[in-house]
This record gives structure tokens, sequence and C-alpha cells, in this order.
């Protein structure tokens, strides 16, 4: 479960205000809302990576809004996808993993045993995605952090993907914030949808 | 202005300026002649100051790159009021009369100095000793690793570190395992550009160790005591061994990239 109270977050020329908003535990939270409108500054809040000033952050049932990144178990993939450059496609993914059963079980899971031997500065931007993904999961988080992660695939290969990434979550009761620019995404069904604009918040509606 | 014209103009004054600093420095070389050079690296005198110099800067350097890979860190990463007068203070020494540096170090820890009146007891007084000379070329060329460093961990992206912080890494290990691999090619020149600094320095060593003598003292020495043709031979052999150094680690570093 993801349950945020009344979070905010100053960042140069930008705040986000006020936001409060509950994932349930395995469930899914589609965020959308305009460019620059927040998405990404409480996307890393949440992760820990950018500094809050009021509100509280509990994840899978525990208050983290004073724990470090790496103590709050949560995957973070960015649309950019942030690979590290000075490492192969394989040590990407098993970077952060705990064992060595989560980086093989990713790898059936994902199309990524092509590119494990390419270094990473020859990947496209779709397969940079992809491995940035399967480096999340090999991580077994319990929340997963989604920056328009499939941005860069194409359309068949995006929604395959989606589907698989987020049955996976489900399946190992991860709980996702999605955010997203495609409409198709945007109207997935069982899900928490959360609008954010200018900085502001809101829950207009869960499809169910 | 015609294209061509343009390219004429830019390539004659980037050859001016290769010219430019070339030619002194291979005028000196090939006076001194190969013959001259290998006579003055069988001196024991200068072989003796060749060694003290290249130890001394790396010594220098190694001790830029431990206190001064932290300090680029904050400096790269870390907004505070006041960064600008830090920053202005680290550059200092790059920019005013290094002589005056040696004047500086003398005041704060020669031997009258409180600070040097307790460190020359115990054999870490500055003046004529090794240390002086490591102090001196530390103080001179440390800011062009600290600038240097601060430049290529500033040019890692955070976000880099942010996703290595939520696959498992505490700050300090995210910054071992991403941020110092990634920038370290930059750190690399950094230090290379330091180490030749250190190995070039006399202005601030002259005044605070003029024994036991570095290269750079050394030929200055015999320059005024016996004249250019006695000093040739000592200048030209720093400048042979510094060049060899630099093209080392361009080497090692052209090989780790192929």
């Amino acid at each position: 479960m993801i349950r945020i109270t009344s979070l905010t977050a100053r960042v140069p020329g930008f705040v986000l205000h006020d936001a409060t908003f509950t994932v349930p535990a395995g469930g899914v939270a589609v965020v959308t809302g305009p460019t620059g409108a927040g998405k990404t500054t409480l996307l890393e809040t949440i992760a820990g990576v950018r500094p809050h000033s009021a509100g509280t952050i509990a994840l899978h049932g525990t208050d983290v809004t004073l724990l470090p990144p790496e103590a709050r178990c949560v995957g973070l993939v960015y649309q950019a996808a942030w690979l590290f450059p000075h490492l192969s496609v394989h040590d990407n993914i098993a970077y952060g993993a705990r064992r060595v059963d989560s980086v093989t079980d990713v790898m059936h899971l994902l199309p990524v045993h092509a590119l494990l031997a390419r270094p990473v500065a020859t990947l496209s931007g779709g397969e940079r995605q992809l491995v940035a993904i399967a480096r999340a999961l090999a991580r077994e988080p319990h929340t997963l952090l989604l920056d328009e992660p499939f941005a860069a695939m194409d359309s068949t290969l995006r929604a395959t993907i989606r589907s698989v990434v987020l049955e996976w979550a489900a399946t190992h009761g991860m709980t996702t914030m999605l955010v997203t620019h495609d409409p198709s995404e945007a109207l997935l069904t069982g899900v928490t949808q959360l609008r954010v604009e200018g900085g502001v918040v809101t829950q207009p509606m869960t499809c169910n | 202005m015609p294209r061509v014209l343009l390219s004429a103009v830019a390539t004659l004054a980037a050859s001016l300026l290769v010219l430019a600093l070339v030619l002194p420095v291979g005028t000196l070389v090939a006076g001194a002649g190969l013959g001259g050079v290998l006579r003055a690296l069988a001196d024991r005198e200068v072989l003796q100051s060749l060694l003290l110099t290249v130890v001394g800067a790396t010594v220098a350097t190694a001790l830029a790159v431990a206190g001064g890979t932290p300090l680029a860190y904050i400096l790269a990463r870390t907004p505070f009021r006041g960064r600008a007068v830090v920053e202005a203070l680290l550059e200092l020494p790059l920019v005013i009369p290094h002589p005056v540096i040696g004047m500086a170090l003398l005041l704060a820890m020669g031997r009258n100095s409180p600070l040097g009146s307790l460190l020359a007891p115990i054999g870490l007084g500055i003046v004529n000793s090794p240390l002086g000379i490591v102090v001196a070329m530390l103080v001179v060329s440390a800011p062009l690793y600290v600038f240097g460093a601060r430049e290529s961990i500033a040019r890692v992206d955070e976000r880099l570190e942010s996703v290595a912080r939520t696959l498992g890494d505490d700050r300090w290990s995210a910054v071992r395992r991403v941020t110092l691999p990634i920038a370290r090619n930059g750190m690399v020149s950094a230090a290379t550009g330091m180490w030749a600094r250190c190995t070039s320095e006399f202005g601030a060593i002259v005044l605070v160790a003029y024994h036991p003598r570095v290269a750079s003292v050394l030929a200055y020495d015999r320059y005024v005591t016996y004249g250019l043709r006695d000093a040739l031979p000592v200048a030209a052999a720093l400048v042979c061994v510094a060049l060899c150094v630099l093209l080392l680690v361009r080497l090692a570093r052209r090989a780790e990239r192929a």
C-alpha cells in the first residue's frame, strides 16, 4: 500500500502541494497530467531521492517519511532509464538484486537476453527502458514507481511489456505507480487514477 | 568573410599557438642534445633532484586526490551559502604569484610561526625539507585537481545516484560504485595535470625549500651559478621526464579505452 498524507515538496521554481492519496496494497495507480505538472517530483519524493518539506509517506504499512531511499524498498524507473554506463547490461540488471535467482527470473520475464552482451551505449531508447525495468524488478521492491517507462518502446512491445510488468508486480504483491501520457494506459481498468496539475494531486475516480 | 578564408585564419592561429608552445621547449631540448640529456641523467645530483621532483609531485598529487575528491564532490553536488566565496579562496593559488604563496607558507608554517615551532621539533618542519617541497607543490597545484574533479563529478547526472540509492546503495556506496567510476577519466586527467604542474613548480618551492633541490631549483641554481650552458641539460632532462610520464598516462588511458 502507498499512503501519502499532506505531502509537500519544493524544488527550485516549483512546489508539489499537500498531496494526499492512497493506493491499495498490490494495486496500480496511473498518474497523468501535463508536462511539468510535478509527476516526476511526486515519484522522486515518494522514493526519497528528493527531500520533502511536509507530510508523511507510508509504504507497505510502514512510515518511511524519514528513511533514506535505500531503506524504502522502492524500485524507480525513469523515462530516460539512467542505466549505469560503466557497467554491462547484465551488471546493470544485477546491480541491486538481493538474490541471484531474481536476476534469472527477470531475464526470463523480459526480452533482455539478446542485450546482455551489448555495451549500454549502443542500446536504443526502448532497450534501455527494458533494462531499467529489469534492474528495478530484480531488486524485488515492495513499491514500483514507473515514470513513463514504456515511452520509447514501439506500440506492440509497449503493450506487451506493460501487461507483463503489471502482472508480475501484482503477482509479487508490489504496489505500483505508473506515470504516463499514453491515453490507453491512462484508461486502464481496476486502477487508481491520479491527476497532477500545477503541483496539485487530485484523485478524480477509480476505474473498475 | 568567405568560409575558406575563415578556415585559413583559424588554421594559422592554431599553428601559431602550437609553435609558441613547442618552440621554446623544443629549442631547449635541442640545445641540450641527446648527449647532454644523457650526461645530465648520469649526474648524481641531477638524478636525485629529478627523483625528488617526481616523488614529491606524486605524494602531493596523492594527497590532493585523497582530500580533494570529497571536496570536489561537495562543490559539485551540495548547494550552500557562500560557495562562490569558498571556490574563489580555493582558486586563489592559481592566480597569485607563486613566490607570494611561498612567503605565505613561511609565515604560516615557517620556523618562527606558532605552527612551525610545534612541527619542527617532531621533524615536520617545512623549511628546507622534502615535506616543505610537498606542501608547496600541494598548495600551488591542488586547485587544478579539485576543480577538474568537480567538473567531472558535476557531469555525472545526479539521477544515476538516485537510481543506485533505490537499488540499495547508501550515499557513499552510490558515489563509490556509480559516480566516481563514471567521472574517473576526468579525474585522472585532472590529477595528471596537477602532477605535471607540481613537477614544474619553482616560485613557492624556492622560498620554502631551496635545499634539497628539486629539478626546477637545480636548473635555476646552475643557471645563476654557471650560466645557461650548464643549466640546459638539467632543464632538458626535466622536460624529457615530464613528457615521458604524460605520454605514458595518455597511452595507458588509450589502451584502457580500446
